[in-house]
């Protein structure tokens, strides 16, 4: 492959300066021949063996390291500039292009962080930094430098094969370790000799590089290449191959270095690169909410029980939503972690318990924000052993297993059943109950309502992307009771008959305002409009001493590839949501981008951003009756409740 | 069970007898008797017996929400002095004295309950009440008292006629009274400043339950941008929750139902000159048919419509701007925050 062309399509983005960008968009273009996969990997040809040579070769060519892996010369479109980049560094120039790499990568890739474009390899790999400088120094020219850096890690990578898949090897290990731009070690386009100090560059075009970058990455992994530029590069390199570019995403060229990339790559998560590359896409509006996470085993610190690093995951992919049921796997895991956790010398169960647990709920932060139940149940759990600090050891523990236990049995188990049991008061003969996506509570009332031998009928209303309702109609249909199904869209058509609307909440706030599933709102509001009554199944346990008066303040976004493809989202899934990850979602989006299309490219589009938002808020005067295990009250008397029993 | 006390004769004797006795405390009187002559001599069958006679009140009666209430609060004061108990005689004397001492505070209720509400009520002010309420016309007597200049409308309440009771009691007590009818209440909501209703009962989230039309005039006066104030004692708040008109438990299915109307229906004139709605019940004397028993619809048993139309409505808290309790002047969600201490 031609040197400059690799080159170029490794460092489209800061080489501004180098002659040998001529343009990112361009560069890439060029390199499409040869490569078409996103990200800049690195080709083969940039010799390993140079590699070893000079570390920092290429400091100064190595723009400030992005943590994105350049896309490639993908068309750059003008970023979002917000404060959240500059916060996590998206877009500073860094001094050292490894420091650099490291911090915009840690917060918002997870472990196996897939090797960012080469930008991020360049300043992520501390340990690649090295090899790639000398990769780079040796091939001499500023891209090459970096081919030669990557083509380097590669060697090494190949070498520890075996440690790959752990995500040890150099390259993997920087993703192990988080914020390096794992990814390949090709990734580590850390130095691009060639590339001028990003520090020069203006934000706007450092965001421009960082995209391109990612761009190019993302359409390497969804033409099926490997994520890492030296990797696709290798697969394309290869006459035989039979891998026909897709030709809409003329990225990276090939790269000095593919084939230690594909190595590396290979370790990491392809999925997580996507979702890597798709995070950029902020809103300004909520930027202060903490971005999708993707959690994924190697992430997870090393000493964590593995039934807490389970439930993490599980929730992190959606295969346990719900607050209660997020509420009581969380505390069965932190069960098994008290179970099992053997003392250390020189302290006690009961002192040492607040420090053990603290990284398990720290990781659980990490997969997915905490929810009002879970932190509540932790605060009682803190609270109970702080309090039980003098027990000796052997008592402490059973105490704590009682406590765990009683928690769930009396805060929810039996707060359900009384909950129902009151509830089936306000359950006639007649009714026509309409529900939103799935509460564990509401599904239990009604179906003791129906075995209770009240006649009724159940409109479940339905959304996207997650579909949760569809495990509730099951559950209704299969116990006889005459069901409807719509989706959000028909609520204006379907409540004219509704007599009741019955709602599952994620947390009741101090104001009366309930925090639910993003769509009760409206539900509620059109209820409240014909004057139907909206109820409220809420155990006091998931109530919050919180004021919000919005849905903005406060929220957790999903993952917005939730929203682009609807066959990964809503085909013959079970009703629980199916993480992209578990089909890869690149492969899952590029197979499906060629049949869906319409926004399977919205992160190449300039200005198309997709917000996928979780929860929203239903202010209190749309809300009729809470009910709760002790007893039906306002939604207004939620501090009341708090103050009194809590 | 106290097999040879009757609790439900004892009530309506209660009633009979005193006039100006509201509904809960005679219930209430009446269970305090129930002790005094209680043969139980275990707890459990005590506690049995007084559940089974306030269930026996509650269903003698057809409009029995402000009488639940009573039952259940004197129930609920029953329990919760029931777990320490060293004699079981002693305990039932206790009782005996301490149900005694609360039908006296019940009437002073309404005394401070006035007291309250009289800064409300302004010189030159309007007010529209709806039928009859010894306490709001306790409150504008004290107010008139006070010397306050002020005038009154009064919804005719024409099943109950109320309306004609109030006028007399305020008329007497020199207010200027005019009785309107009830379907007057939009025609004049635009003079008066403030609308003042009693209550039956007070639910769980602050909404109120009294005499069918108070709904309406809340509506009304929200409409209009008048206050709405509804007046009740703390007995009667009840442990209700309606999520609408019909989910109380008055409501049955006859209620609205389309029934053919008594062709020969026709209002009975009493000696008077006063018409009430039927007076051949055991209810003897008119003035007894006006009194609050008037609310029991005895006096309209003979009406062919009896049945299908309801004597109690709800109203929603939004529409209540304040309700005078003798617990103070509490917004509709105060009085939720009151049950939650009283009952939880």
């Amino acid at each position: 492959m031609d040197p400059k062309k690799k080159t170029v399509g490794f460092v489209p983005d800061h080489d501004i300066g180098t002659a040998d960008l001529p343009s990112p968009g361009s560069s890439n273009n060029n390199s499409a021949v040869n490569s078409p996969k996103s990200a800049l990997s690195n080709t083969p040809d940039l010799s390993n063996s140079a590699a070893a040579t000079s570390n920092i070769a290429s400091p100064a060519t190595t723009t400030a390291p992005r943590s994105i892996s350049a896309t490639g010369a993908r068309s750059s479109y003008e970023p979002m500039k917000s404060s959240y980049e500059e916060q996590w560094g998206l877009t500073d120039r860094g001094s050292s292009s490894s420091s650099k790499a490291h911090k915009p990568a840690s917060p918002r890739d997870g472990p196996g962080f897939p090797s960012k474009d080469q930008q991020g390899n360049q300043g992520g790999n501390k340990k690649d930094k090295s090899k790639r400088n000398s990769t780079i120094s040796s091939t001499g020219g500023k891209e090459k430098t970096s081919g030669l850096g990557i083509q380097s890690n590669v060697v090494n990578a190949s070498s520890t094969d075996g440690s790959q898949s752990g995500g040890l090897n150099p390259a993997g290990s920087s993703s192990a370790g988080g914020p390096p731009p794992a990814g390949g070690a090709g990734k580590a386009g850390g130095q691009r000799p060639s590339a001028p100090s990003q520090k020069s560059m203006t934000k706007a075009e450092r965001n421009e590089l960082q995209q391109r970058q990612k761009a190019e990455k993302a359409a390497r992994l969804a033409a099926g290449l490997p994520a890492s530029r030296a990797k696709a590069a290798q697969v394309l390199a290869q006459p035989n191959s039979g891998f026909s570019p897709n030709p809409s995403k003329s990225l990276a060229t090939s790269f000095p270095g593919a084939e230690a990339e594909k190595a590396i790559a290979a370790a990491e998560s392809t999925s997580q690169a996507k979702k890597r590359e798709r995070l950029t896409k902020e809103m300004g509006l909520f930027a202060h909410l903490d971005p999708p996470k993707f959690a994924n085993t190697a992430s997870a610190p090393k000493d964590l029980h593995p039934a807490v690093v389970n439930v993490g995951l599980q929730m992190a992919q959606f295969k346990i939503c719900g607050a209660n049921a997020r509420c009581v796997a969380t505390l069965s895991a932190f069960r098994k972690a008290i179970q099992d956790y053997q003392t250390p010398p020189n302290t006690t169960l009961s002192r040492n318990m607040l420090t053990y647990l603290s990284p398990h709920i720290s990781y659980l932060v990490s997969c997915r924000p905490m929810a009002v139940s879970m932190g509540n149940a932790i605060r009682y759990l803190k609270y109970e052993i702080g309090k039980n600090i003098e027990v000796p050891d052997e008592d402490a523990r059973a105490l704590f297993l009682e406590k765990i236990d009683n928690f769930i049995r009396d805060r929810i188990t039996m707060a359900d059943q009384v909950i129902t049991s009151l509830g089936l008061q306000k359950i006639q003969d007649g009714d026509v109950i309409l529900t939103y996506a799935r509460s564990s509570v509401v599904q239990g009332l009604l179906l003791a309502a129906h075995e209770k031998g009240i006649k009724f009928k159940v409109i479940v209303v339905d959304s996207r992307p997650r579909f949760e309702g569809k495990q509730l109609l099951r559950a209704l249909a299969s116990a006889g009771i005459p069901c409807t199904y719509v989706l959000l869209t028909a609520i204006g058509h379907v409540m004219r008959e509704v007599s009741k609307v019955i709602l599952g909440a994620h947390s009741l706030l101090s104001n009366g305002a309930l925090y639910s599933r993003a769509g009760t709102a409206v539900v509620a509001m059109s209820a409240h409009e014909r004057k139907i009554p909206v109820i409220v199944c809420c155990e006091t346990y998931k109530f919050s001493e919180r004021v919000q008066l919005d849905s903005f303040v406060q929220n957790e976004i999903g993952n917005p590839d939730e929203l682009v493809n609807d066959h990964n989202n809503n085909y013959g899934h079970s009703s629980t949501r199916c993480h992209d990850s578990v089909h890869g979602s690149g492969t899952g989006t590029g197979a499906s981008a060629a049949k869906s299309g319409v926004l399977s490219g919205w992160k190449e589009s300039r200005d198309l951003k997709l917000l996928n938002l979780l929860y929203d808020l239903t202010p209190s005067e749309f809300v009729t009756i809470v009910i709760t295990e002790v007893g039906l009250i306002p939604c207004t008397s939620v501090p009341v409740i708090l103050r009194e029993f809590l | 069970m106290a097999g040879d006390f009757d609790v439900v004769a004892t009530y309506k004797s209660l009633l009979y007898n005193s006039p100006e006795l509201s509904m809960p405390v005679a219930a209430i009187q009446s269970l305090v008797e129930l002790i005094k002559h209680s043969k139980a001599t275990t707890m459990s069958e005590f506690m049995l017996s007084i559940k089974d006679a306030s269930q026996q009140l509650k269903s003698s009666v057809r409009n029995s929400i402000s009488l639940s209430a009573g039952c259940d609060l004197f129930l609920r004061f029953v329990t919760r002095n029931s777990h320490d108990v060293a004699d079981f005689e002693t305990w039932k004397k206790t009782l005996i004295v301490r149900g005694q001492s609360f039908v006296e505070k019940a009437d002073a209720c309404r005394y401070k309950i006035a007291d309250l509400g009289v800064p409300f009520i302004k010189d030159g002010s309007v007010v529209l009440i709806h039928a009859h309420s010894r306490v709001v016309s306790l409150l504008l007597q004290k107010a008139a008292e006070n010397h306050k200049r002020f005038k009154v409308f009064v919804t005719e309440s024409s099943q109950t006629h109320g309306g004609i009771r109030s006028a007399k009691v305020l008329r007497a007590a020199g207010i200027p009274t005019t009785i309107i009818l009830d379907a007057a209440v939009g025609y004049v909501i635009d003079k008066v400043d403030m609308v003042l209703v009693g209550a039956e009962g007070v639910v769980e989230n602050g909404g109120l339950i009294n005499q069918i039309g108070s709904y309406q005039m809340a509506i009304v006066a929200k409409a209009a941008n008048k206050p709405f104030y509804a007046v009740a004692e703390s007995y009667k708040f009840v442990r209700l929750f309606p999520l609408n008109q019909y989910d109380l438990p008055t409501y049955n299915a006859d209620t609205l139902s389309f029934q053919e109307l008594n062709v020969d229906y026709d209002p009975k004139i009493n000696e008077d000159g006063t018409i009430s709605a039927g007076s051949t019940s055991s209810t003897a004397s008119p003035s007894k048919a006006l009194s609050q028993t008037a609310l029991h619809m005895k006096t309209s048993e003979d009406r062919a419509s009896q049945g299908s139309n309801p004597l109690v409505d709800y109203t929603p808290p939004n529409y209540i701007t304040l309700l005078f309790t003798d617990l103070g002047v509490l917004t509709p969600s105060g009085v939720s925050d009151e049950l939650i201490k009283l009952y939880l």
